[in-house]
């Protein structure tokens, strides 16, 4: 029975995660013709990301019930301290600054995730996480296929679409299998599609740069 | 010196007046706002209570003092009596259950104003949180007195302006600004700007939730 929850919930968030992965951010980076500046715009955007993603991590490792979670999540916040230095990196070389405002898109995906690791229970809290992972990893395989490992991308691609990226997705997926109940399936589901929209928006924030109305 | 909160209330003016000049604000004075995104309004607004209650109900538990730990407890409680009081007051006469508003999904603007109010109510210290807060009771106030002195032709918009220009209601937010001025009183610069910070953003999800309500905004994927 629990095995097919996750299948289950990305072939009904079918078209979310199909317009998320064909978004033309995606499509233009994989071809070669996206604009720098589009570009860069999401290096700052991801990084205020990427810097949430760790308080996200740090506050599930603060209510992972077991070693095993604890410890799987502690390596993720030593992974994703290695991705905000990917983008220093770029930044650096690319004389771009990281310190920048977040659109609305950004703090309210940002604040969902910290929103969820405070209040949620740890099943819909590790299902954002495996959400948000999963669709990294299928996002920048399929830029992977198009494109392979060139620059200036190449780090970034490596990343998401390591075997041991995956690994990590696969083992995020069962150990929310592991401790998700029949009576939160409801919340799960929403849960899931709240993460997968926002997913897509925020490659639609950083091609539209879509800010702030007041 | 200006008090605090009357500093913090400048910063956000020309957020205000933006308020005070969106189509779904004027609408509801003019009568030229369709009830279907009023209706849209209240049902956000229902769920939007349920989380702003559990931030108020984390406020009390971070509350340095006994007598304000009570004043955030009550207002926790009294958002959630607000809320069901929109079941009778709107919902009963537009044929919606309980389980129908429960099951509507969160507005796009709505999520991320809720999610951004239980991430500093659960991260931040007590007056970072009230900075976060602050803006739903004040806005409400200074809008409900706006619309009051206009009025609506619509009976159902009058019966929503009024529960915001009583004078409880201004009791209630007249109360949190004193405790707002006193929990900052010895408090350094660097402590007191991530206040600034949170009531400039939520005012600005306050304007968005009203726009939201006017687009009938759906998530787009």
């Amino acid at each position: 029975m629990a095995a097919t929850l996750l299948d289950e919930l990305l072939r009904d968030a079918q078209p979310i995660w199909r317009a998320m992965t064909e978004h033309p951010f995606l499509r233009e980076l994989a071809t070669g013709q996206l604009p720098r500046e589009r570009f860069d715009f999401w290096v700052q955007q991801d990084y205020l990301f990427v810097q949430a993603g760790i308080r996200f991590l740090a506050l599930l490792i603060a209510r992972a019930p077991d070693e095993e979670l604890r410890r799987g999540l502690l390596d993720a916040a030593v992974a994703f301290r290695n991705e905000l230095a990917i983008f220093e990196d770029y930044a650096r070389a690319h004389n771009l600054t990281l310190v920048f405002e977040p659109t609305p898109v950004c703090l309210g995906y940002a604040s969902y995730l910290l929103a969820t690791a405070a209040t949620g229970s740890l099943a819909e809290a590790l299902t954002v996480l495996w959400g948000a992972e999963k669709a990294y990893y299928d996002a920048w395989s399929s830029v992977r296929n198009t494109l392979g490992l060139a620059e200036p991308y190449a780090r970034w691609i490596e990343n998401w679409t390591s075997p041991q990226f995956a690994a990590w997705v696969d083992w995020l997926g069962q150990q929310l299998l592991r401790r998700v109940t029949e009576s939160e399936r409801p919340v799960i589901r929403a849960a899931f599609f709240a993460t997968a929209r926002y997913e897509y928006l925020f490659w639609d924030m950083v091609y539209t740069r879509a800010g702030w109305p007041v | 010196m200006p008090r605090f909160t009357e500093e913090l209330w400048q910063r956000i003016e020309p957020i205000f007046s933006a308020i005070l000049a969106h189509p779904f604000v004027k609408g509801l004075t003019d009568g030229s706002l369709p009830e279907e995104a009023f209706r849209f309004y209240v049902v956000q607004d229902a769920l939007y209570l349920q989380d702003y209650a559990r931030c108020l109900a984390l406020a009390a538990a971070k509350a340095p003092r006994e007598a304000w730990c009570e004043l955030f407890a009550e207002h926790a409680k009294v958002a959630l009596v607000v809320e069901r009081s929109l079941h009778e007051s709107f919902f009963q006469e537009w044929g919606l259950s309980e389980e129908q508003v429960a099951s509507t999904p969160y507005a796009p603007a709505n999520l991320a104003y809720t999610s951004y109010l239980l991430r500093i109510a659960y991260e931040r210290p007590f007056e970072e949180l009230l900075g976060a807060v602050l803006p739903c009771y004040w806005i409400y106030w200074e809008v409900g007195k706006h619309l009051e002195r206009l009025g609506s032709p619509n009976p159902l918009y009058q019966r929503w302006i009024d529960t915001y220009a009583s004078e409880e209601y201004a009791q209630v937010v007249r109360a949190v600004l004193a405790v707002t001025d006193e929990a900052v009183t010895d408090l350094p610069e660097s402590r007191r700007a991530p206040i600034r910070q949170h009531f400039v953003t939520t005012s600005r999800y306050e304007w968005l939730f009203w726009d939201s309500a006017w687009r009938l905004e759906t998530w787009p994927v």
